[in-house]
């Protein structure tokens, strides 16, 4: 990180740039030397650290909260985190409107927002790439169909949805994932399309034409390796999305269903105590907070590496 | 261009009419008015009265041809609810959602350009960073309780505003900020990638690392470009925040269409809701149509071709 | 001398004349906020909804008979007296002289047969359609209407007729000449309030007529302690919010939830309660009789013993006092059986705490191990805290090993189910005290009801008989009769015997009084703080 003082602003963005030139030539053969750049990016480290311990806390759930996410004991209603006056130490965080333990609903809640982001993720990629790269690919009527699908898709209002999934199948995680595919696949498909209409015109491809490889497995073969990238970075920039989404899924009514510990149904069961019991909401919340800046900070990293357009001479 | 601009109306058309499928499906699948409309004491005589009141009793594809062949001439039938006529429940609420949204926008706007540009002129610099923590903020919780917290700052503790409801501008307040900062984040990368675009070009390095200072030329051409993405996705951004207003609208009690979703669904008020989905299918398409053909005029070098492109 | 005496005695004179006055001029003035949940159906036509619902209409409309807040007894209305025909087959109302609507006609006994006829057409959504569908009413005179039995008699109705309780009486003449679609517009009533605005899902305005002080039902009152001139009722979702708007003085009056009781009281606002206005229940779906399709002869939950079990499991004093804030105390009594009401046996005491016996019992039905039921969760309105409630029950149902399968689902949803006796397990749902309860009884207890909660020859018997009794003393034996039988059958669980919440704001308001069991909210007694 250039520190920011005396040194006047052009000199600075020049030595960028030079320094960066060199950067894109060693990527540009293939090679990204990654400590590098963490080197020179303090301020991610922390991120890093952060979703690191977020993923460990995710698989390890089980064996680090201290009681079960969803005993309940009325006797222990509403108590404060044991720092405060009336804490008590099997309430490390606190508890909720039932006495359950928060310090161990936020870790069992890693895993399932984890999984929800995760899955709902994949599931929009791997639809929305397919779809992408065979209308880039095929261009033509097809290319249409699906860009108008996309288009339709994007028309429609997603919270109605939601909704009526919610009312149709009862409240799940299987409406929490129709969803997030619903709203995210078309941004996948596009930048596949987008990338692929490039690609298809360089030379290797129009070579295995001529070779008579099939379409798919010039799609498969060629196309699909180098897109990933790109996709990859518009991943990590849709964990975040997806986590708060679940929360506000969950204040409709159409998100994970109680007594799964999600962090969304968290903050959105104690949305009324938030004057009389912070902890209950404003805890998960925080840890909703920490986990999607962390992510969204390091995604924007990962894009600034991987992205040839912000690494400009 | 007018052949481009006849086949961009029809596709909007058809775009349309499958929406009027999916929403009479869509209200169809929640299940039966019926359950909500009477009490438990009904008895079968009164359903089946209420059925044939409301049009319920005949076969789907009557139902969807009726509906359609209404719905054409602007007849969107009357609410199950209230006997008033569906699209008249829609727009008197309308006004509401566009002032809340066109707000927050707004407010969107004049967080993120600034916020983009000095972060894309101080790029890795920890004013960069901060940038971006301050737009990823609005990202990084939900917006309800986003709300719910600025009420209790703003109008419990500090009494500077009102806690809720429709009304002057210093209603409007909370609600736009609340609606509007989920959006910040997305703007400002637009705008900072077009901005480091712009300042990337060569002759601009060049020129700085001669020891020039960068003309105003250049800087109006950077903050020119770095306008363009935003504007280009205005439409989605802007047909999301209605959307988003559907949270925003019942932590605030305000009445616009975004509240109307709520109860027009637990009242499984099929009129209603299907008017709700053609309406934001409506602004949506027509959003992005309009949004083409500005483009094209502003700047007709780019191309027909490249405008989809775009937009993807 | 005599001319200062002369003075004082005029002094005094014109003081003794202007006391009075001044003693009787009680402001009606300010404006009353109430912030609730849901305005319902906002609509001011009674055709369109069920009235009960409609948090307003009594301040609008009126009734021929009310019911006394607390004890729910039935009390003159617009009628000042009523019986019932020996045979049973004719109910006669006679009605109070000289009411007026808002446009200075009176109320004869044309215009309550008029909003009967108008509640029986086929777009009415009421919910006592089919009970008046059975009576054809006759104007004796302007001042007295007759209700004749179509077929067999109206004995059934209990001695209150209370089905016009909450009937909204609305003018023949106006209906008339503004028709369906102008009357939401500009409705009338006879009642001290009139329609002043509304705002779409926003807030419904009344103003105070003008002729308050002639109007039989509010003019003493009003000019003893003072009223609003202004009522503005507030649509506001979130409970947080409301709390926020009664705390920053936006409205006088907020319905409230228990979570956050505790705010309001720290903020130093008032609590009113509506007592004993509902009862959290768990019910049992699947006992019913056995020739019915759904029958299932292995649910465990068919022995009354697994029943007892499941309620003896449960702390009634933690919920009401954790759970409820206090606000709750634990209570007895199957479904529809209320103090105060048909049927109540004050002898019924609430199920002990005691998981040990519990677990016996569990293992002496054959179940050592317990076992699994479904649960269905939703919410009712003013009771949005079900869901949570059943939470703590299947918590308090995992220690003595009976594991809880939750299902958050909605109540439109749930209920085809109940008519189809497609769902075999429990819910948490509520009660609140009924007038006149035999109609639910018959709902929730007979082979040919709804809700299907206890299925049993003897029930059906029981309730067959309390059809054709015309005798109170009888029908009261026969009511008692159900209710044991139910009681010590387990047929549901009762919990405990919760309140409505409302804050209050101490400086604006004086006195309310909310009527126990929900609706009507009486807004028209609100006694303002001068």
């Amino acid at each position: 990180m250039t520190p920011v003082g005396s040194r006047d602003t052009s000199t600075v963005i020049a030595v960028d740039a030079m320094s960066r030139s060199a950067e894109a030539s060693s990527v540009a053969s293939g090679d990204i030397d990654a400590l590098r750049f963490l080197r020179r990016r303090k301020v991610l480290v922390l991120p890093l650290a952060i979703l690191a311990a977020f993923v460990g806390v995710g698989v390890l759930a089980p064996y680090l909260a201290p009681q079960s996410p969803t005993a309940t004991d009325l006797g222990l209603k509403l108590t404060p985190p044991a720092w405060l006056a009336d804490g008590v130490a099997e309430r490390p965080l606190g508890s909720d409107q039932l006495g359950r333990d928060i310090l161990s609903r936020i870790i069992h809640g890693t895993r399932i927002s984890l999984i929800t982001s995760l899955l709902g993720i994949v599931l929009a990629g791997a639809l929305g790439t397919a779809l992408g790269v065979i209308a880039g690919y095929c261009r033509g009527w097809v290319d249409s169909l699906i860009m108008r699908v996309a288009d339709m898709t994007l028309a429609i209002h997603i919270y109605i949805l939601a909704i009526v999934l919610a009312v149709v199948w009862g409240p799940g995680l299987r409406n929490v994932l129709v969803v997030i595919v619903f709203l995210l696949w078309s941004r996948y498909a596009r930048q596949a399309r987008a990338e692929v209409l490039v690609l298809r015109e360089r030379d290797f491809v129009t070579a295995a034409r001529a070779l008579g490889c099939p379409g798919l497995w010039i799609m498969a073969r060629h196309l699909l390796p180098n897109i990933v990238p790109s996709l990859i970075v518009l991943s990590t920039l849709q964990v975040g999305f997806v986590i708060v989404l679940e929360a506000t899924l969950s204040f409709l009514g159409a998100g994970i269903p109680p007594p799964a510990p999600s962090w969304g149904v968290m903050v959105a069961d104690g949305r009324a105590l938030i004057a009389s019991a912070w902890w209950v909401s404003t805890l998960p919340g925080l840890a909703i907070l920490i986990v999607v800046l962390s992510v969204n900070l390091v995604g924007d990293a990962i894009r600034d590496l991987l992205d040839p357009r912000s690494r400009k001479l | 261009m007018r052949r481009f601009l006849l086949s961009r109306i029809l596709q909007a058309l058809v775009t349309l009419w499958l929406l009027t499928m999916v929403a009479f499906v869509m209200t169809r699948l929640t299940g039966d008015p019926l359950d909500v409309l009477l009490d438990a004491r009904a008895t079968e005589d009164d359903r089946k009265a209420m059925a044939s009141v409301l049009g319920l009793d005949r076969p789907l594809p009557v139902q969807y041809a009726i509906y359609l062949g209404h719905a054409v001439l602007g007849n969107f039938g009357d609410s199950f609810k209230t006997r008033r006529p569906a699209l008249t429940m829609v727009m008197e609420r309308l006004p509401l959602t566009l002032e809340l949204g066109t707000t927050a926008f707004l407010v969107s706007l004049v967080i993120a350009v600034p916020i983009g540009v000095i972060s894309a002129v101080r790029r890795d610099t920890s004013v960069d960073v901060l940038g971006k923590v301050i737009a990823l903020l609005g990202q990084s919780f939900p917006t309800f309780w986003l709300g719910l917290m600025l009420i209790l700052l703003f109008a419990v503790t500090l009494e500077w505003l009102p806690a809720s409801g429709a009304g002057g501008p210093a209603h409007l307040v909370l609600p736009s900020i609340t609606l509007g900062w989920f959006t910040v984040a997305g703007i400002m990368r637009l705008v900072r990638s077009a901005m480091l675009d712009t300042l990337g070009q060569e002759y601009v390095v060049t020129a700085r690392a001669k020891g020039l200072r960068e003309s105003g030329v250049v800087w109006k051409h950077a903050l020119r470009n770095a306008l363009i993405p935003p504007l280009t996705y205005a439409g989605l951004i802007f047909v999301g925040l209605l959307a988003g207003a559907v949270v925003t609208e019942t932590v605030y009690a305000w009445p616009g269409v975004g509240q109307l979703v709520i109860e027009s669904v637990a009242f499984r008020d099929f009129p209603v809701i299907q008017v709700i989905l053609l309406l934001f299918g409506v602004m949506y398409v027509g959003m992005n149509l309009v949004i083409d053909l500005l483009y094209i005029w502003i700047d007709p070098r780019i191309g027909l071709a490249e405008t989809t492109v775009r937009r993807g | 001398m005599a001319k200062t005496t002369r003075h004082i005695a005029c002094v005094l004179a014109v003081m003794l004349l202007v006391a009075p006055a001044a003693v009787e001029a009680a402001d009606v003035g300010g404006t009353l906020t109430v912030a609730y949940a849901t305005l319902f159906d906002e609509n001011m036509n009674p055709l369109l909804g069920p009235a009960p619902s409609k948090v307003f209409y009594d301040v609008m409309y009126e009734y021929l008979v009310y019911n006394d807040p607390l004890t729910l007894k039935a009390e003159p209305g617009l009628a000042e007296r009523w019986s019932m025909s020996d045979d049973g087959k004719r109910w006669v109302f006679f009605l109070r002289k000289g009411v007026t609507f808002t446009d200075g006609t009176e109320l004869t006994a044309e215009d309550v047969k008029f909003s009967l006829e108008l509640l029986v057409r086929k777009e009415s959504r009421w919910p006592f359609r089919s009970t008046f569908l059975r009576t054809e009413p006759k104007v004796l005179d302007r001042h007295t209407i007759a209700f004749d039995a179509r077929e067999g008699s109206l004995a059934d109705l209990d001695q209150s007729f209370a089905y016009f309780l909450g009937l909204p009486i609305v003018s023949k003449a106006h209906y008339d000449k503004v028709g369906d679609k102008g009357y939401d517009e500009r409705p009338i009533g006879s009642g001290p309030y009139k329609l002043k605005a509304k705002r779409a899902g926003d807030a419904v305005t009344f103003e105070a007529r003008a002729d308050w002080r002639q109007h039989w039902r509010v003019g003493a009152e009003w000019a003893r302690h003072g009223a609003f001139k202004e009522i503005i009722f507030r649509k506001i979702p979130e409970v947080a919010t409301r709390v926020a708007v009664l705390r920053t003085g936006g409205a006088d009056i907020a319905e409230l939830t228990p979570e956050v009781m505790r705010e309001v009281e720290r903020a130093k606002f008032q609590i009113v309660r509506s007592p004993d206005s509902y009862v959290p229940l768990v019910t049992f779906h699947g006992i019913w009789l056995p020739s019915k399709p759904g029958y299932d002869a292995s649910l465990p939950w068919l022995k009354k013993d697994v029943r007892q079990a499941l309620s003896l499991a449960l702390n009634r004093k933690e919920i009401g006092d954790k759970f409820y804030f206090g606000a709750a105390a634990p209570t007895a009594g199957p479904h529809w059986f209320h103090p105060g009401t048909l049927g109540w046996n004050p002898a019924w005491k609430p199920d002990a705490y005691d998981p040990a016996r519990a677990k016996k019992l569990l293992a002496d039905a054959g179940y050592p191990n317990g076992f699994t039921i479904p649960v269905r969760l939703f919410t009712m309105p003013g009771t949005t805290e079900l869901p949570a409630l059943g939470e703590a029950v299947a918590g308090y149902w995992e220690k003595i090993g009976v594991r809880a399968d939750l299902i958050r689902t909605e109540w439109v949803v749930h209920r085809p189910d109940l008519v189809k006796r497609a769902f075999k397990g429990a819910t948490i749902y509520r009660g609140f005290p009924q007038v006149e309860p035999v109609t639910v009884w018959r709902l929730a207890y007979h082979s040919k009801g709804d809700f299907g909660e206890r299925e049993d020859p003897f029930v059906d018997s029981v309730l067959d008989t309390l059809a054709a009794t015309v005798n109170a003393k009888e029908r009261e034996a026969l009511a008692k009769k159900l209710g044991d039988f139910l009681v010590t059958d387990f047929a549901t669980l009762p919990m405990v015997s919760a309140s409505y919440l409302y804050g209050t704001n101490p400086k604006t308001v004086k006195a309310w009084q909310p009527t126990r069991g929900k609706y009507p909210d009486r807004f028209e007694w609100v006694v303002p703080a001068r």
